[in-house]
């Protein structure tokens, strides 16, 4: 095989090597179920009672096998589609080469077109040069702990699942000839007031490594590629528990266990997949050149490579434009991004009956400083912010349930509630995520350092921690690099 | 086949041949004074061209501010900084146009960066510069490409 020698052959070997390994890179998966639908269908569908004698009410709290129109159905998948949406679209490493030299006409030799290595996330203007070709990979873990500020995986997530609104009595004071139809309450019969609570334990972490190359096709203009494979692992438990709103007195109507009344339910499901995730594919022109800076224009396309379904990639094709401008002077670098996000394409995640949710469109900006600590030593500090247009929040709101309190089915004057003889309508409340419409604001802080420890390689470490306590967060977020400038 | 390669060789030494013949005619004739300015001042650009490569090699800013006193040296200072050896090698010397106090030259220099930090590379630049005569020597006054 005939070794490249010049950029663009190299980029091309670059480029079909990544390529080559991405697509061998077939998704896989672990579980019987798509990882998007591993925590819809634990909370909605597998949290099931005990046969009784007083009939079938062993999934009467499973809303996705008896009532599709439950509203908590809409809160899971708001929980889950965001989940997905920010499991796939965690930012990657930028495109920035680390080590440009460049003809400098003014002085009739080579410049270091800047002594810093560069942005970690962000971009700067400055491009790679003609011919130039920078490759290399990067690795990125990422564990996630806590959800709109709730920590993810000590229960303190919780669901509430209603009773399916079954069946009605027309004469509650009697007791008899139950009708299945249903009747818009959970007051007739009185059990349908009872509550399920959901305790939800997440364990949720990706790996991700990147093999990105670019190809400087003049002196202002780079385009390149990265290709991430990704690792996700799921691990989903729920510890469901009775809450007895209705049924004090006659508790074995809903049970998890005959005989057993306090009996609690523990499920729990995990999963893996890995593969592909979106290929993007970049390109960067500087239309203002200054000393190791300038302005330039910048477009991301996401391709929907990753299998959305398995949490790989988002589903959708997003097309990123950014305005970029950076300078250098002394021993610091500036950098400033602004751009946007269109988005084309659904959200994993959509539970079965309901209409999908959309990949939003982002507003995305960042900027931060780079320190020249030495000439072999970069020192950076980014913060990335994206809105997700629309995306919309989970707010941890106060929900009444309503129900029928009293002492028994029957007895006691009437009318009582609902027409049941001795029992009042009444409410409960619960904390529980509530859908709030508007953008979710992510906002991210990352450090790091690029060390160039011989020749034109160059090796970053970083770690990236949440600036706000919006969506879905990990403490930190690791990330390690290296690579080659040919 | 091989008597029609020969004969561009044979061509090409008869046409060197006359040449050397017909410049033998002109000193001997007395050459027109243009001609003999161009021939002095090639001389005195090839000269200034050594010192420029030897210059850059030395990466003393000063040494190429006398051969080219118009470079931006805090410019050329940071670019030395950044290195660790430069090679330059100026060939393909072609004098465009030259009279007594001002030439323009195209030339081809090739520079091998050895730097700081990254690895060895190489590039060839074809230049065309311009030259002026600064009392006994030949300075660059600046470059056109």
């Amino acid at each position: 095989m005939r070794i490249p020698t010049s950029g663009a052959g190299m980029f091309a070997l670059m480029g079909s090597l990544v390529v080559g390994l991405a697509f061998s890179a077939v998704s896989a998966r672990a579980q019987d179920l798509p990882l998007a639908q591993v925590l819809p269908e634990l909370i909605l569908r597998e949290i099931t009672l005990a046969p009784t004698f007083v009939g079938a009410h062993v999934a009467h709290f499973s809303p996705l096998t008896n009532e599709v129109n439950n509203p908590v159905i809409g809160i899971v998948q708001g929980f889950n589609t965001q989940m997905a949406t920010q499991f796939s679209t965690f930012p990657l490493g930028s495109s920035s080469g680390g080590m440009t030299y460049v003809f400098d006409e003014s002085v009739g030799t080579f410049t270091r077109g800047s002594a810093s290595f560069g942005p970690l996330f962000a971009e700067r203007a400055l491009t790679i040069g003609r011919r130039k070709v920078n490759a290399g990979f990067t690795y990125q873990h990422t564990s996630y702990d806590t959800f709109e500020g709730q920590p993810l995986d000590d229960g303190s997530i919780k669901f509430y699942l209603t009773h399916q609104d079954c069946c009605h009595f027309p004469d509650p004071t009697t007791f008899t000839d139950l009708v299945e139809i249903p009747d818009g309450s959970r007051f007739n019969p009185p059990f349908e007031g009872d509550l399920i609570e959901a305790a939800l334990s997440v364990r949720a972490s990706t790996d991700t490594m990147a093999a990105f190359a670019n190809y400087g096709v003049s002196d202002r203009w780079d385009i390149g590629l990265a290709v991430p494979l990704v690792s996700v692992n799921l691990d989903v438990g729920v510890r469901a528990r009775i809450i007895r709103l209705s049924t004090p007195l006659a508790p074995e109507v809903h049970t998890f266990e005959a005989g057993n009344p306090a009996a609690t339910q523990a499920l729990r499901r995990s999963g893996h997949a890995s593969g592909l995730g979106d290929v993007v594919l970049r390109t960067k022109y500087r239309f203002l050149g200054m000393a190791a800076g300038g302005l330039a224009a910048a477009v991301d396309v996401r391709l929907p490579t990753g299998d959305e379904d398995e949490l790989l990639g988002t589903g959708g094709v997003q097309g990123k434009v950014l305005l970029v401008a950076s300078n250098e002077g002394g021993r610091f670098g500036q950098h400033v991004n602004i751009g946007y996000t269109v988005a084309r394409g659904d959200v994993a995640g959509t539970v079965a009956g309901l209409s999908a949710t959309s990949l939003p469109d982002e507003i995305n900006y960042s900027g931060g400083l780079e320190f020249i600590a030495s000439p072999r030593l970069t020192l950076m500090g980014d913060v990335i912010g994206r809105t997700l247009r629309h995306a919309g929040r989970l707010a941890v709101a106060s929900k009444a349930f309503e129900y029928s309190a009293g002492a028994s089915f029957a007895g006691g004057p009437g009318p009582g509630c609902a027409g049941v003889p001795g029992r009042t309508c009444t409410t409960a409340s619960f904390d529980e995520f509530s859908p709030r419409p508007g953008n979710l604001t992510l906002l991210l802080g990352a450090g790091g350092v690029k060390f160039n420890p011989v020749g034109n390689w160059l090796i970053s470490a970083s770690v990236l921690f949440p600036r706000t306590d919006a969506g879905l967060r990990s403490r930190v977020t690791t990330t390690v690099g290296v690579d080659y400038a040919f | 086949m091989s008597s029609k390669r020969r004969h561009p060789v044979a061509a090409a030494a008869l046409m060197l041949a006359l040449a050397a013949s017909s410049q033998n005619d002109l000193a001997a004739a007395g050459m027109p004074q243009a001609q003999a300015q161009a021939a002095a001042a090639e001389s005195g650009v090839r000269d200034a061209l050594q010192r420029y490569s030897a210059a850059l090699e030395s990466l003393d800013v000063n040494a190429v501010k006398k051969v080219q006193p118009s470079i931006p040296t805090d410019s050329l200072a940071k670019a030395f900084k950044d290195m660790r050896e430069l090679k330059v090698n100026i060939d393909d010397v072609r004098v465009i146009s030259a009279d007594a106090t001002t030439a323009r030259v195209s030339c081809r220099v090739t520079q091998t960066l050895t730097p700081r930090v990254g690895s060895r590379r190489t590039t060839a630049v074809t230049r065309v510069m311009r030259l002026r005569r600064d009392a006994d020597t030949w300075v660059i006054d600046g470059f056109e490409r």
